[in-house]
């Protein structure tokens, strides 16, 4: 018998063939006895490896729990990949933090040779005071979110006499803080600045200077003394240029090298949970 | 932990329930056997237990039709169900028993390729395992139809035997097991027509082994007692 019958046969016990072979193959077994006797012995050959009889497991094939139970499931690959392209940002964001801080602490230092220049630069009003006192002013104009407490306690120790008296040091410096203020917000106006300290030292410092002077008129305001207006009015010109703007970047550098830090901090140590969570799954 | 359930003797292990050692029958509903397996993927190894319970008879049974002797079947059939666990996460759909069985069909391989390689011959073991260390799924009715049972498997396990491993497979799956030739080209990942060729050569050397061998079967499989 050819390979091609034998695999008719074998189909055809199976029930495998279209139903047009099956009946040229059905023609085929009715004429052909050969064929038909092939087709008996296999028939009662499936019927014996039908019955084999089936072996029962000599054990049980279960798994040990304790071998193999509470496997920590793998991450996902794709959560891999989510973890590790947000690590990359944290780390390119806490890179770029870092470089920035370390920018700002060398403007520190430059800020505090400022200071340091100016300690003598205010006494003498020299020339170079003067050119430093520039610089500082287009510092001033690069950074307008100075604030008026950060140039009041960079005018306080600088611009006032270390021999002068405390009424009249609070005066100036209050005076120093609003006239710088109003200068910074108008530069052009200078003696727009120099009205409002002085309107500042009128309205606001009346009572301490009270008194020291005990010169207070019948209607309760103030006399302000021809040497302070004089001061404050020469202050805001100084004062809102080389003073504030030096200390005010060297203090604002300083704060901000601190808040950097936390932040640093913040994501690195959130940089870190974050790994935590996803690598301990 | 979900418990098969069992409901009775085991008489018809080719239908959808099996028959575990104590030859209890253990019927899982399809959808059972998904949750079992998703349970399982969970780490929750008692609920793979249930599929293992489930399946052992069938997979050991292939393993020994295949490799032809008790102790390898056993080894054969444990490392099967452990690759399969540690594999579930890629069984994505369709029929598990079909995956198991490919698992256990490749384990059964790389076990004959490796004692081909490095053949071992026990002392205190024979060729074919004695008819007394084998234990059956279905009880016997009386001594005469355990020795024929004896007869006819030793009678086709030598035929078995005989054929080339490829064959062997697609007669044991097909004839033994029962699948369909889908089922054994899944199985296998041989492409249908492979299946239908293999099988056919298979059939025909098993034919005229059984022949051959005709003393050795009990006088109701006798083929020339059948012939009309």
């Amino acid at each position: 018998m050819s390979p091609v019958d034998e695999e008719l046969l074998s189909a055809y016990l199976d029930g495998a063939l279209s139903d047009s072979e099956r009946t040229a193959f059905e023609g085929r077994l009715a004429r052909e006895p050969a064929l038909q006797t092939a087709l008996n012995d296999l028939r009662r050959m499936a019927v014996i490896l039908k019955a084999a009889p089936q072996l029962a497991p000599p054990r049980n094939f279960t798994l040990d729990p304790a071998l193999y139970g509470r496997r920590p499931a793998r991450l996902p690959v794709r959560w891999l990949q989510l973890g590790a392209g947000l690590a990359a940002i944290l780390l390119v964001i806490s890179v770029a933090v870092l470089v920035n801080s370390t920018n700002r602490q060398t403007g520190q230092t430059a800020g505090g040779a400022a200071v340091a220049g100016l300690s003598t630069v205010v006494p003498s009003r020299s020339a170079s005071a003067a050119k430093l006192a520039t610089a500082a002013s287009e510092s001033i104009a690069a950074e307008p979110t100075a604030t008026a407490s950060i140039l009041l306690a960079a005018a306080t120790p600088l611009a006032i006499s270390p021999t002068a008296p405390p009424t009249l040091a609070a005066l100036f410096a209050q005076a120093t803080q609003l006239a710088t203020a109003t200068a910074l917000q108008s530069p052009t106006n200078k003696q727009s600045g120099t009205m409002a300290a002085t309107q500042a030292v009128n309205a606001g410092a009346a009572a301490p200077i009270a008194p020291s002077n005990g010169n207070t008129p019948s209607d309760g305001v103030t006399t302000i003394p021809p040497a302070i207006v004089q001061a404050t009015s020469a202050a805001p010109r100084m004062l809102t240029t080389a003073t504030v703007a030096a200390v005010a970047q060297a203090s604002g550098s300083a704060d901000n090298a601190i808040s950097d830090r936390s932040l640093l901090l913040t994501i690195i140590n959130f940089f870190a949970r974050l790994l935590r969570i996803l690598f301990s799954r | 932990m979900r418990r098969p359930v069992s409901d009775g003797r085991c008489r018809n292990v080719f239908a959808h329930s099996v028959c575990d050692p104590t030859g209890f029958r253990l019927r899982l509903a399809a959808m059972d056997e998904m949750a079992l397996i998703r349970e399982a993927r969970q780490g929750k190894v008692e609920s793979f237990n249930t599929l293992v319970l489930t399946y052992q008879t069938r997979v050991y049974n292939l393993a020994y039709r295949l490799m032809g002797d008790t102790d390898s079947a056993a080894d054969a059939t444990q490392e099967a169900f452990i690759a399969a666990y540690k594999n579930l996460g890629q069984f994505r759909e369709g029929s598990f028993a079909a995956w198991l069985m490919r698992i256990a069909t490749n384990v059964c391989y790389d076990e004959l390729r490796r004692l081909k390689r490095r053949p071992t011959l026990s002392l205190d073991q024979p060729d074919h395992d004695a008819d007394s260390e084998i234990r059956w799924v279905s009880a016997a009715e009386s001594p005469e139809s355990a020795a024929q049972r004896s007869e006819l498997n030793r009678a086709i396990q030598t035929c078995l035997d005989d054929l080339p491993l490829d064959q062997r497979t697609v007669a044991v799956l097909c004839d033994v097991q029962g699948y369909d030739y889908q089922a054994i080209a899944g199985i296998t990942g041989a492409s249908l027509g492979t299946v239908k060729s293999r099988l056919s050569r298979a059939r025909q050397r098993l034919r005229d082994c059984l022949r051959a061998a005709e003393e050795l079967l009990p006088d109701a499989y006798r083929l020339k007692n059948q012939r009309t």
